[in-house]
């Protein structure tokens, strides 16, 4: 009961994400995809919020963390009743997140990370009422990353502040809410361009193709799936979006994914590169990039303070060009997800069919672009293999995940 | 058949692929299907998850340790202790009220409760505090 309690109070940051429906490029979307964008956004305030009353210094409590969220809701409060108007349900893709509903309650599906780091993190950050640096910097602990983006942490702190403790089960279980506010948000967006029917089909071919990821790579309860949800926001929004206000959409979406994962790093700097080439406007791609930078820059800079620093040195070891051939073997055939592929032939099919090969150029070189830097990361291993086996086929879902992205902008 | 039919075919068809391969994916990695689990990862792979029996062995032993005090979760092999990490680091979550050290600590006698998964361990100046089918429990004597 505790685990379904914890997953259902992670709901309450949607009062925090409240603001961002007043963007023009939100307020015309369908219902569930504001509550989902509320969502999307409401996690990451809610963990800007708890960090940057840890680095205050003030203590995390009920106070701490109720007042700024009843006072957002109760001052956007208006937004959520505008948002619950004319829901038009797309059963199609609620299937399928039952589907990895089920895997998470049942513990299929179960990443082995929350056993290792972001459950002894967030239980840590918990308990601690704060970020606790002399948990993170313990030698006996560097195998937990104690530089990584600590948004998970964060997030999970918050739901076990107000449940009163941290739960496992719910930490596996939210990946379902992840999955649904991924594909709501994605089938809001496409939905303006390519019609309700085909949307509420690719958005249930996108909830699939990750939900067979996260079976094959073990997903739930790691930050992937929260990964994901804040890349399709940002992706989504560039690729379908043209009203005013979507680089604020992106930014809060780039601004999450970088603040969640390493590799979320990564698919900024693609995305803003590829924004900056594709649209031209200059003042539009620096506000999509700033929030990002501000974060995870002020997060290296404490982490630096702190002598944690360990992640961002990845891509600075010696390159194995010689082992080229090898990760490429291994890579692909981790990247079959025990499915014989099917998850690249799902989410490329479709492409093949469309039309339009602009509007889904985008997505398709960001998803491009991902392979290429995981195989970049990869070459830097002078063994790679129990890495790649370990992390691949989650570090690979957000190719999946663009490649679908790519394919639903190609029917327009 | 026109191409925006065969299109949304090809999009419907791919889904329904996937949900099978879903399907699949948990029906290898075993019953029961309609039970809550014991643990988290209970049904990860289509065998016993090796740190299955920590996961219990941890909740079984947590109220028995008091608040503060040092422990260390081991998986010794022939009775020898090794330098395995992942019970170290799953025994950092699931006792969060404690000081958990690794293996290493137990051999330099520098925990008051060694936690051993599966197997017994002999420890001079310990003594057996609790046993399950999942592991001991050793407590420091004075």
């Amino acid at each position: 009961m505790n685990s379904i309690l914890w997953t259902l109070s992670s709901l309450l940051v949607i009062g925090l994400g409240l603001p961002a429906l007043r963007f023009s490029a939100v307020r015309d979307l369908d219902p569930l995809a504001r509550l989902a964008i509320a969502f999307v956004s409401g996690t990451l305030f809610i963990g800007i919020v708890l960090y940057l009353e840890a680095l205050a210094g003030i203590r995390w409590s009920y106070l701490s963390i109720g007042i700024p969220l009843l006072m957002v809701t109760v001052a956007f409060g208006r937004r959520l009743r505008a948002a619950a108007a004319r829901v038009q349900p797309p059963w199609e893709l609620f299937a399928v997140v039952f589907l990895c509903g089920y895997g998470a309650y049942t513990a299929r599906i179960t990443c082995a990370d929350l056993l290792f780091f972001w459950g002894p993190k967030s239980q840590r950050f918990f308990l601690a009422r704060g970020i606790d640096y002399s948990f993170l910097g313990a030698p006996e602990h560097f195998l937990m990353h104690a530089d990584y983006p600590p948004l998970q942490p964060l997030v999970n702190a918050f739901s076990s502040l107000v449940t009163g403790s941290f739960s496992y089960e719910g930490a596996v279980l939210i990946t379902t809410g992840y999955l649904m506010a991924t594909a709501l948000v994605f089938r809001g967006f496409s939905m303006k361009v390519i019609g309700i029917r085909k949307a509420n089909l690719f958005s249930a071919l996108l909830a699939a193709v990750l939900t067979v990821g996260f079976a094959g790579g073990r997903a739930a309860g790691g930050a992937d799936p929260m990964l994901l949800m804040f890349e399709v926001l940002a992706l989504a929004a560039a690729t379908f979006s043209r009203e005013r206000g979507w680089e604020w959409v992106v930014a809060i979406g780039l601004a999450g994914a970088a603040f969640t994962k390493v590799e979320g790093l990564t698919f900024v700097i693609t995305l803003v590169l590829l924004l900056a080439i594709q649209r031209r406007q200059i003042r539009a791609v620096v506000i999509t990039l700033v929030p990002a930078v501000v974060l995870i820059g002020s997060w290296i800079v404490v982490t630096r303070s702190h002598g944690l620093i360990d992640s961002y040195r990845r891509s600075e070891g010696a390159l194995y060009p010689t082992n080229t051939l090898l990760v490429f073997r291994i890579l692909g055939s981790t990247a079959s997800y025990g499915a014989a592929h099917l998850p690249w032939i799902a989410a490329l099919a479709p492409m093949a069919l469309g039309r339009s090969a602009r509007r889904a150029l985008l997505p398709a070189l960001a998803g491009l672009a991902s392979i290429a830097l995981a195989v970049f990361f990869y070459l830097h291993g002078p063994s790679p293999e129990f890495w790649i086996r370990s992390s691949a086929e989650r570090v690979l879902l957000t190719a999946l995940a663009s490649f679908v992205v790519a394919s639903a902008a190609a029917s327009e | 058949m026109p191409r925006e039919r065969a299109q949304q075919l090809v999009v419907a068809l791919a889904t329904l692929a996937c949900c099978a391969a879903i399907v699949r994916a948990y029906s290898i990695r075993g019953a029961p299907y309609f039970r809550k689990p014991e643990t988290v990862i209970d049904h990860v792979i289509d065998s016993e998850h090796h740190l299955r029996p920590a996961v219990l062995l941890l909740r079984e032993v947590a109220p028995a340790l008091p608040t503060g005090a040092k422990v260390a979760c081991v998986r010794p092999v022939k009775g020898a202790i090794t330098d395995e990490t992942d019970y170290f680091l799953t025994a950092v979550g699931l006792l969060p009220r404690n000081k958990v050290r690794p293996p290493s600590a137990v051999r330099a006698s520098e925990v008051d409760y060694v936690i051993s998964v599966g197997e017994p361990i002999v420890l001079p100046g310990y003594e057996m505090l609790h046993q399950s089918q999942n592991g001991f429990l050793y407590i420091r004597t004075p």
